[in-house]
């Protein structure tokens, strides 16, 4: 016999909000299990990232398999396929979600339903998997279980007696879980005599062994020294290996239909493989690939420059390093004439955009420029030709467009009642148009806008959460492009024109967002030797100005007491200030006023 | 040496300095600074010292004359060419000057401020004009040089007000001027007011033109600017204080006190308490200390000189460092001079009156 009988396995995943306990559940199944012992066990064992860690989310997914011996007698073969739950990543949501059969709906019996949860429940619901509410945390004083189980089903449709009830922290409940994982996922469909047809999920870069790709065996068996081909990229490896995750890579001899897996050829960069491609066999009597395979695009881009001209060359390394683990983001070479040589660096996401950053500065420990984040603009020009704009100082002259278009998305915000007003008015403030109002529980509502995806893309979510007193979430997915009346809004500093500053904005709002940009930028260049003028202008006509009023002094009485040390640090901490601002022109302009431009002083 | 005591803390200070400390504890300290000056400079023949704080007036006749006579006896003042200690108005006797007199001292240090009842209130000071009057003629009686300490730039306060304190202070005829600029130091009550909205600091454009006018007045008068806030009829250059800039070698005996030698910067800890205890179990005070590389050190010589009217002289500052700043900050010397800040006369790089007002980020610069 290899491997046991596909009435035996059972795939499934976690959807969950941010802290509602995911990790601590799959930590909790696997000790309950005996897949690691509570030794092995550490916690959050499935986000092994420092930084997914510290934002209490998972980024990349992951698959573990576990064995149990459920009440009837049998053992089974239980697959956890972890999610990233997050909407930067909604496509490698919705294919990791493709290879399971059911889920767990996670939901934090004190919080409720989220928006977020509401999103990836509908993609599982759109997958065809088998959805079993959990309620998580119902041993805290604070808990709710009736009412969040009336939420999911008000929101998700699921009847409110169907949840179960867990404390994953105390163990309290988890049985159930594992028996209703037995009882309710179906046993996953497939034909191991077919050809091979399997799903890739999820990869990562392994420094020893290259590619290590995750797949869902659909039909047929993969086994090693098989020869397969992958038809997205159209390539062909030989398979030097199979296993299982447990959660550490176990080798096996072959996979079969049912199964998930780890699969690793002779894969070099992460790049040659793509989340949602299929694996068939090279040669022979080949399967179709499977359906709904795209490579997810950049959605947001922002510029990266080094603020030191002589760092370029670090940071094309610490890019290309940061590419091997990362195959959704994208970056090219890109030169302002304010910041000078730096990338156009392309995100899934704002989520997605922050952790990079992040990243760059904390693990090569560069100093970087970040230029405001921008969406994709699609341009048609008179000449009946079309082309992509990723940065505002792409755009060509005003004369030759006879439209631009951006892209719009379905954003829906979950929030207590008392703020309905105040999130209302925040979002068509920004160009929202108000769709509808759904009510999920007693004092909690889900609204829906349709909204240009660059009027959230910096500080929404922030002012969600300022206007719900932490209470709101929301969760976005792209509609289309609508041609808009755009224009670029520019800025001259010290009568320059700083691309860099530049940002698109809607006709309409134009003078406002002017009057807004200048009034922050006042704010966050410092005083200089000398006046400058800052100025925001539409087609060369000015909407607004400014003047930074020149420095007049800046000395200091005295070391006192020759306590010199003490006044030195003070220096040199203001020193390494400026460092991080940027000459443009003759005037030292901070990082932060890169990013200002997107604010808004509402 | 370093005594941390006051008859009130003033809310714009951040000295280490206590107020409404008792008997006891004043004893224990000022012994345990006579023992860390047994350990530190025993035999040792400096040329200048300098008794701040704190308020060493505030000790009394007796004490502080007690206090300086056991000093004496540790180290040996014999080549002693400035020996200055503090005074405030309201403890400035004739017969506490007289006896510090006594004991070596040859200059006293006055804590004016200002002569104006508004702005001595404002700055918390615990005396009247008319004290430091007093206190100044005292001085004076005892034969020693005296400097006047002032405060300028104060919430409200005109240039008038400002020239007449100026005035005021020039009709007694001291030998030295301080004139500092009212600074907001984190920590104090003062910096607290202020960041509460009590308190408005008064514009740049005020204080700059009151530093650039008490310049032009003290000149006049003639007084030489011989650093930015310090102003000397000739020969009266306070000698203490131009070591700190040249980035000579001192010793700083008490909490808090500081103290260099050849690129290692030590500071005493400031707690009283602690400081009795480290000095009686550790034998040592010392609570913070760095040693600069040399190009550290040669970039520290330049910003600490810039502020002297002479300058930093660059072979003096490669010969003490050991790296020739022409080197290490060439084009920072370069930009500074483009910018009309600075020139080189000899050797010396030297600050231009239109890079005055902004000596603190030029000087930085080089850091």
């Amino acid at each position: 016999m290899s491997g046991p009988l596909t009435q035996r396995i059972r795939n499934f995943s976690i959807i969950a909000h941010i802290d509602h306990g995911k990790s601590t559940l799959a930590d909790r199944l696997m000790e309950l299990t005996g897949t690691v012992t509570a030794r092995e066990m550490q916690a959050q064992l499935l986000d092994d990232m420092e930084l997914e860690r510290e934002r209490g989310i998972t980024i990349k997914a992951k698959a573990v398999s576990m064995h149990y011996t459920a009440k009837d007698g049998n053992r089974y073969l239980l697959n956890l396929i972890d999610t990233p739950g997050h909407v930067d990543f909604s496509y490698e949501v919705e294919k990791s979600l493709e290879a399971c059969e059911g889920a767990l709906l996670l939901v934090d019996a004190s919080q409720g339903v989220e928006a977020q949860t509401v999103a990836n429940a509908h993609l599982a619901e759109v997958a065809g998997l088998a959805m079993i509410p959990v309620l998580n945390k119902v041993d805290l004083p604070t808990a709710q279980p009736d009412e969040a189980a009336m939420e999911i089903e008000n929101a998700i449709c699921l009847p409110a007696e169907d949840c179960l009830h867990c404390s994953a922290k105390t163990g309290v409940g988890v049985d159930d879980v594992l028996e209703a994982i037995v009882e309710r996922v179906p046993p996953p469909e497939g034909q191991s005599e077919a050809p091979l047809q399997a799903l890739i999920f999820d990869s990562f870069f392994d420094d020893y062994r290259g590619v290590v790709i995750y797949c869902r065996i659909v039909n047929g068996t993969l086994e090693k020294r098989q020869r397969i081909w992958m038809p997205g990229t159209k390539t062909a490896y030989e398979v030097l290996e199979v296993g299982h995750m447990k959660p550490a890579m176990q080798p096996r001899d072959k996979l079969s239909a049912g199964e998930v897996g780890y699969l690793i050829s002779n894969i070099k960069r992460l790049d040659d493989v793509v989340v949602g491609d299929s694996i068939l066999i090279e040669k022979g009597e080949r399967a179709e690939p499977l359906p709904g395979f795209k490579r997810p695009k950049p959605m947001v881009f922002c510029g990266l420059f080094p603020t030191n001209a002589g760092d370029f060359d670090d940071l094309r390394k610490a890019l290309d390093k940061l590419k091997l683990n990362d195959s959704s983001f994208s970056y090219e070479p890109e030169s302002s004439d304010a910041l000078g040589f730096g990338y156009r660096c392309g995100f899934l996401g704002l989520l997605h955009m922050a952790i990079v950053q992040e990243r760059l500065e904390r693990e090569d420990n560069m100093d970087l420029v970040q230029t405001a984040p921008t969406v994709v603009y699609q341009i048609q020009l008179d000449d009946g030709s079309e082309r992509e704009v990723h940065s505002p100082s792409e755009l060509p002259d005003g004369s030759q467009i006879r439209a631009m278009l951006e892209p719009i998305v379905k954003l829906s915000i979950m929030i207590p009642a008392e703020s309905i007003g105040s999130v209302m008015r925040l979002a068509t403030d920004r160009r929202g148009r108000y769709v509808t109002t759904e009510v999920i529980g007693h004092n909690r509502q889900m609204l829906t806008f349709e909204i240009p995806l660059a009027e959230i893309i910096y500080d929404f979510h922030d002012k969600l959460k300022s206007v719900t007193r932490g209470y709101g979430t929301m969760d976005y997915e792209l509609i289309e492009y609508r041609q808009g009346n755009l224009v670029p809004l520019r800025v001259m500093v010290n009568g320059e024109d700083v691309d860099a500053l530049c940002t698109i904005v809607h006709r309409d709002d134009a003078e406002r967002r002017g009057r807004e940009v200048i009034q922050a930028l006042r704010k966050e260049i410092p005083r200089q030797m000398f006046q400058i003028p800052i100025q925001a202008a539409i087609y060369g006509k000015i909407v607004a100005r400014e003047n930074i009023r020149a420095l007049s002094k800046n000395v200091t009485a005295k070391c006192y007491g020759g306590d010199i040390s003490r006044k030195r640090k003070l220096w040199e901490k203001q020193k390494k200030g400026k460092k991080r601002m940027k000459m443009v022109g003759n005037v030292e302009i901070p990082q932060k006023a890169f990013l200002a431009v997107l604010k808004s002083d509402d | 040496m370093h005594t941390p005591f006051c008859v009130v803390k003033c809310g714009y200070c951040d000295f280490n300095s206590y107020a409404g400390v008792d008997d006891d504890a004043v004893q224990a300290v000022l012994s345990a600074m006579l023992d860390e000056l047994r350990l530190r400079a025993r035999g040792l023949r400096p040329r200048t010292v300098f008794v701040g704080g704190g308020t060493p007036t505030w000790l009394g006749a007796q004490r502080l004359a007690g206090f300086l006579k056991d000093m004496a006896a540790i180290v040996d003042l014999s080549g002693v060419e400035e020996f200055t200690c503090e005074a405030n108005p309201e403890s400035a006797t004739a017969e506490t000057l007289q006896l510090a007199v006594g004991q070596g001292v040859t200059r006293f240090s006055i804590g004016a401020q200002s002569f104006d009842r508004e702005r001595l209130n404002f700055l918390d000071r615990p005396h009247s004009a008319e004290d430091t009057m007093g206190a100044f003629a005292a001085a004076r009686a005892t034969g020693a040089a005296v400097n006047l300490d002032l405060i300028f730039g104060l919430p409200g306060e005109t240039m008038e007000q400002w020239l007449s304190d100026l005035s005021t202070a020039l009709d007694c005829g001291p030998d030295h001027l301080s004139c500092y600029a009212l600074t907001y130091e984190r920590g104090t009550p003062l910096h607290a007011r202020r960041a509460r909205g009590e308190v408005r600091a008064a514009p740049e454009e005020r204080t700059r033109d009151m530093l650039l006018e008490t310049r032009a007045v003290l000149g006049d008068a003639g007084y030489d600017a011989y650093e930015i806030s310090n102003y000397a009829r000739p020969e009266q250059a306070c000698l203490h204080n131009l070591n700190y800039w040249h980035g000579g070698a001192y010793i700083g005996i008490g909490p808090g006190a500081a103290s260099h030698r050849s690129g290692r910067r030590s500071t005493n800890v400031r707690a009283l308490g602690t400081y009795l205890r480290w000095v009686r179990d550790r034998q040592c005070a010392c609570d913070d200390a760095e040693t600069l590389s040399p190009e550290r050190r040669c970039r520290e010589a330049i910003w600490l000189a810039l502020r002297v009217v002479q300058g930093a002289h660059l072979d003096t500052i490669t010969n003490l460092t050991g790296i020739d700043p022409r080197v290490l900050v060439g084009a920072e010397i370069a930009a500074a001079i483009d910018a009309g800040h600075c020139e080189l006369v000899r050797g010396a790089l030297r600050l231009l009156p239109a890079g005055l007002p902004f000596a603190d980020g030029i000087a930085a610069d080089f850091l």
